[in-house]
């Protein structure tokens, strides 16, 4: 099914978008219908509902927000792999950067744009990624030492804000796991290892 | 006439009548929801001053399917509205309208969390309230002779249909031998080590120890999300599924590390109009005594 749908990968984002759109279409119908019109209108809505759904889910291939829901579901592997990004202060020492200084995005979505895209793009774009990462550790050392958080989602409800899909360990337990000097350098760690 | 027949009694289903409180409880459930999780990801918006190299991988379609078109102004605007648009959802103002711009909202900013790896943000709490929310808002208008029931029941039946998908989508992508203990134990002990959990002892890597208990979690995980459907039609069924539902959560929090953020949506499944009878009932025997003897006393 899916190499059937590559020739027309790119009209399929429209296809999905009109998937949405009709969907609120049928629904927005449903204000404009009448007595037995209107049975016939929310019938087609959720006729079209389950139908759009099931599709999605069984063939597994979302179409956001009918999605497919999968969740651990391939079979695990034996040998797991991580990015670490790692600053490094004026004085040459360490310190792993928690995955908190880059929220909104949680590990999960960084981590795999790390994977896929990084060494995609040009050394030129690297260099503005990498510059990035520093200013956002940067910022989440001072906010850490400042005011004991270390990223931006919990401005408003501190420790009631919605945890991240994955939830990862800290790794800025202390103000000794930070350094009292700004970051100066990033380093980009690789690591793979068995379960 | 069978086929005719069937189609109504699938009419009668959808279209049977719903207490409103349930209806409201669920528009609420939906939009606290909402509001919770934009409150929670408050930068959101700036997701758009990323680093042109890491924006350019987006790709243009991907970015037109959500109407990610927009300069990060206009974003935060938009933004703003959101949270408006959620609140007077929340309190049932101007429902039709604010359900809405709140549903389509969510679509649009939905994806903002993942677009640099998918455009599919499922699992990261906006799915159901997109979708609940604007199917409260085509259910609302006057003259509903059938009354908002059918759009309670569909958005149960999306709810319902994570936990279905989920453990399909086991059963397609890994087989039967998702089931096994080996994958269980790599799944407990690898996500133990990727999410920085391995320094200190955990429940997942102690389990990991016992093949059997292995096996166990993965057989009874599975029977339960393929089952989980079954609440839409045995309404008593959900004095068993939905507390199980929340002890899956809290033990899938413990165990894998990965937080539900629409676990308090199962109380969708409430029967409100039935817990509303009893508190008011409660309420009327607390008090019905108290004013007799407030009675007795202003009398003597």
């Amino acid at each position: 099914m899916r190499s059937f749908l590559q020739p027309f990968a790119g009209a399929k984002e429209l296809i999905r978008l009109g998937a949405f759109l009709l969907f609120v279409a049928l629904g927005v119908s449903i204000w404009y219908a009448t007595g037995p019109a209107r049975r016939g209108a929310i019938l087609r809505l959720i006729a079209y509902v389950v139908a759009i759904t099931v599709l999605v889910g069984f063939t597994q291939i979302e179409s956001w927000p009918f999605t497919n829901w999968a969740l651990v579901h391939t079979i695990s592997r034996a040998k797991m792999n991580r990015w670490e990004l790692i600053g490094v202060d004026g004085a040459g020492r360490r310190f792993e950067i928690d995955p908190q200084a880059i929220q909104p995005f949680g590990m999960e979505e960084f981590d795999t744009w790390m994977r896929r895209d990084f060494f995609r793009v040009d050394a030129g774009g690297r260099l503005e990624v990498a510059r990035w990462i520093i200013d956002r550790a940067e910022e989440a050392r001072e906010r850490y030492l400042k005011r004991g958080r270390i990223g931006t989602d919990g401005w408003l409800l501190s420790e009631a804000a919605a945890p991240h899909h994955f939830t990862r360990g800290l790794v800025w337990r202390s103000p000794r796991d930070v350094p009292s000097d700004r970051f100066v350098r990033l380093e980009i760690w690789f690591s793979e290892w068995d379960v | 006439m069978r086929l005719l027949e069937l189609r109504e009694r699938v009419a009668t289903f959808w279209l049977a009548p719903e207490h409103a409180s349930n209806v409201i409880a669920a528009r609420i459930l939906l939009a606290a929801s909402g509001l919770w999780l934009i409150l929670s990801r408050h930068d959101l918006p700036g997701v758009l001053s990323l680093p042109k190299a890491i924006l350019a991988t987006i790709p243009m379609q991907q970015r037109v399917r959500f109407l990610i078109l927009m300069p990060v102004g206009i974003e935060r605007v938009l933004w703003v509205a959101l949270h408006i648009a959620l609140l007077a959802a929340l309190f049932g103002i101007w429902s039709r309208w604010s359900c809405l711009a709140a549903g389509l909202l969510l679509y649009h900013f939905g994806p903002f969390e993942t677009i640099i790896w998918t455009p599919n943000p499922y699992l990261r709490g906006v799915t159901i309230p997109c979708l609940g929310l604007l199917i409260i808002s085509f259910a609302t208008s006057s003259g509903d002779s059938a009354g908002p029931g059918w759009a309670l029941r569909l958005t149960q039946l999306l709810f319902a249909e994570i936990y279905f998908f989920a453990g399909y989508s086991k059963l397609f992508a890994g087989g039967l031998a998702w089931l096994g203990a080996n994958n269980m134990q790599h799944y407990l002990t690898g996500l133990d080590q990727f999410l920085g959990f391995s320094a200190a002892p955990t429940v997942g890597h102690w389990l990991a120890q016992f093949p059997l208990v292995c096996s166990t979690i993965a057989v009874i995980g599975l029977v339960f999300e393929l089952a989980f459907p079954l609440v839409l039609f045995f309404r008593r069924l959900r004095w068993i599924f939905i507390p199980m539902a929340f002890f899956f959560h809290v033990a899938n929090w413990l165990v894998f590390h990965i937080f539900f953020q629409n676990a308090f949506l199962l109380l969708m499944f409430v029967n409100w109009e039935w817990v509303l009878a009893r508190v008011v009932y409660a309420r009327y025997h607390r008090r019905g005594p108290k004013k007799e003897i407030e009675w007795v006393n202003s009398s003597g």
